[in-house]
């Protein structure tokens, strides 16, 4: 299977932060990158991205995974 | 947008995906993480309230006493006390226990938690009935059909004081949106039933009656159960009607012939047999009933009529059924569109009630001249003072009544009660009979005196069951009735355009009122009753008001 990448994550982002405009490249987006994305908005997203990839995260993934690029890794190692 | 407060024992996570649907309905605030007591206490009254108690989250268990649990229960029946006997709108409490499950310890005696949890939801129980606007859900119960380890996650609790799973939160938004949405919306009132591989299994006309599937025996007890169902569903006053494409002759047959037939004639209230487009038929059916079709559903074996209901008539709810008939009977028992949040003792009466119109209709159809039929059909209307026995069927008036409806408030039992404080005369039901039959409780009447000469029609409302009956006009005298010995000179009526209520227009002016404006001496007392007046306002002289269609009624 292809490598996901930060892109990938655009739809979930769009959806769990819809008040934010979002930039078309999702390259480099971490917590603290909007307003929107604070720390409940990152446990909300990682939230989300479990339900979307049908995957849990460990207590530790939660707190350590603050950026797209995190959370892109994560998965692909998950997948491997 | 209407407020909706959430708050819990539990982080509810806000912004959560699970709260996105309720965010799109409701102005959602989640209040301070913890804070479900200042919640309760501090909202607006206007506001709608939906709190999340997990009694894990409370106390020690393991230290609790007696006195001890007595003071839990209090701290939470307190304020939610408070907040019920000052509200104007719903408060939902959603309960569970967190209790573990140990099958041998609880072998020699019931969890604490448990025998905490059930004293509550006695104590809900109680408060439910007392307030009307009040609902609890038993959180347990609701999630143990999809399995309770489910919708917990003690990952997230120790992350961030939310013991619940992401599924746990979309089970409980799921919920509180469902009852919030029977809160402001009535239920379904009919429901169009098929014939063939629906109520029985089978053809009629190709097989004959006793090679129907209905009866003791494999998939026919399933059909037997389907109409058991059927038949508790119109106890409950939910009106059965036929919708098939059959010779009706056959049907009938099978109706009055077949031995393992649960659902008899007299449960159908109505019916359209024949070969016509089944749109068609339900259009007729609700004018029969005088019921709109958005209270119509329709359940048919048939795929092909469902897909076309919902495209000809997508107004009426279409049941997308389950594929095999041993699902149906459950299905149909858990179905929301029929539940009520308010139910009555005249709902039972209801079936002959709407058989009763469907024949009215059916005979006005050959008649000339409507108001010398009106004569002969023995109209005796009544009234009588709201009690305690009828005020809940006063509170469902309120909120179902759309059609004939002047300002359309949807009073709750406190408002009501109001009233006849004010003066016992105030608040009175009209009941009515005729050949066809009693209708029971069909109209609702609220006055509110603004000063000693000057009474306002808080309320006036007429069940569409029996509109085209010019009762309207008897329940204006019956108010003059009662308001002339107190010393009234002029009533003052108010219409409101709800968009639903096209039907009470015209009343005032057909009935001696005229269209004024109210001068602004008078405008001052109606704020300071609390009426900003915003309709259509018009006035009747007492002494010298002439009611027209009187000549119609009995007395009673």
């Amino acid at each position: 299977m292809n490598k996901l990448t930060e892109n990938d994550l655009f739809g979930i982002l769009s959806e769990v932060f819809p008040a934010t405009t979002l930039p078309e490249d999702s390259k480099g987006l971490e917590m603290g990158s909007f307003k929107e994305w604070d720390s409940l908005g990152n446990f909300n997203l990682l939230l989300a991205i479990e339900e979307y990839f049908e995957i849990r995260f460990t207590m530790d993934e939660i707190t350590k995974i603050k950026s797209l690029a995190q959370i892109a890794e994560t998965l692909n190692e998950r997948d491997a | 947008m209407k407020k909706l407060v959430l708050s819990g024992s539990s982080f509810l996570i806000p912004n959560h995906k699970a709260w996105a649907k309720l965010q799109s309905l409701y102005d959602l605030a989640y209040s301070e993480y913890g804070d479900w007591s200042g919640a309760l206490i501090q909202s607006n009254p206007d506001s709608l309230v939906s709190i999340t108690i997990n009694l894990s989250e409370f106390i020690e268990f393991d230290s609790l006493n007696h006195d001890k649990s007595k003071d839990l229960i209090a701290s939470i029946l307190t304020p939610l006390r408070n907040r019920l006997s000052s509200s104007n709108d719903a408060t939902i409490v959603g309960l569970c226990s967190g209790k573990d499950f140990q099958v041998v310890r609880d072998a020699k005696e019931i969890n604490v938690k448990q025998k905490i949890y059930s004293q509550l939801l006695n104590q809900f129980e109680e408060l439910a009935l007392e307030f009307i606007d009040f609902y609890f859900i038993d959180l347990d119960h609701q999630f143990s059909r999809l399995g309770i380890d489910k919708a917990f996650d003690q990952r997230n609790w120790y992350l961030s004081h939310c013991h619940f799973s992401s599924h746990g939160l979309y089970q409980i938004a799921k919920y509180t949106e469902e009852i919030l949405l029977r809160h402001t919306e009535p239920s379904y009132k009919v429901l169009v039933l098929d014939c063939d591989n629906t109520i029985w299994g089978g053809v009629v006309g190709e097989d004959d009656v006793g090679s129907l599937a209905i009866g003791q025996d494999g998939i026919g007890s399933a059909f037997v159960d389907f109409q058991k169902d059927l038949v508790k569903l119109s106890n409950q006053g939910v009106l059965l009607v036929l919708a098939s494409k059959n010779n009706e002759a056959e049907v009938w047959k099978v109706f009055d012939n077949h031995p393992s037939m649960v659902l008899r004639r007299e449960h159908i209230v109505a019916w359209r047999i024949n070969w016509n487009e089944k749109s068609k038929n339900i259009i007729e059916l609700s004018e029969e009933l005088g019921l709109n079709v958005n209270s119509f559903a329709f359940w048919d074996d048939n795929p092909l009529e469902r897909e076309q209901m919902k495209v000809l008539l997508p107004d009426v709810l279409t049941i997308d059924i389950p594929e095999n008939i041993w699902d149906w009977p459950k299905y149909l028992r858990e179905l929301h569109c029929f539940s009520k949040l308010v139910s009555s003792s005249s709902d039972k009466n209801k079936i002959y009630q709407y058989k009763a119109r469907a024949q009215f209709v059916q005979a006005t159809k050959n008649v000339a001249d409507m108001r010398s039929y009106l004569e002969t059909i023995n109209l005796s209307p009544s009234a009588s003072n709201v009690n305690e026995l009828t005020i809940s069927r006063a509170v469902q008036l309120c909120q179902k009544t759309n059609q004939f409806n002047v300002r359309t408030e949807r009073h709750t039992i406190a408002k009501i009660k109001n009233f006849s404080e004010d003066d016992k005369d105030f608040s009175f039901m009209v009941s009515l009979k005729d050949i066809y039959g009693d209708h029971g409780i069909v109209g609702l009447v609220c006055l509110k005196s603004i000063d000693k000469e000057t009474i306002f029609i808080d309320t006036f409302l007429l069940s569409c069951r029996v509109l085209g009956r010019y009762l309207e006009s008897w329940m204006l005298s019956e108010i003059i009735r009662r308001c002339q010995p107190k010393g009234t000179k002029n009533i003052i009526g108010e219409f409101i355009i709800s968009g639903h209520n096209a039907a009470a227009q015209n009343f005032f002016e057909e009935n001696d009122f005229k269209e004024t404006e109210i001068k602004p001496e008078l405008l001052k007392k109606f704020s300071s009753k609390g009426y900003l007046i915003k309709g259509i306002t018009y006035s009747l002289q007492l002494a010298s008001a002439r009611i027209p269609n009187m000549n119609l009624f009995k007395d009673v």
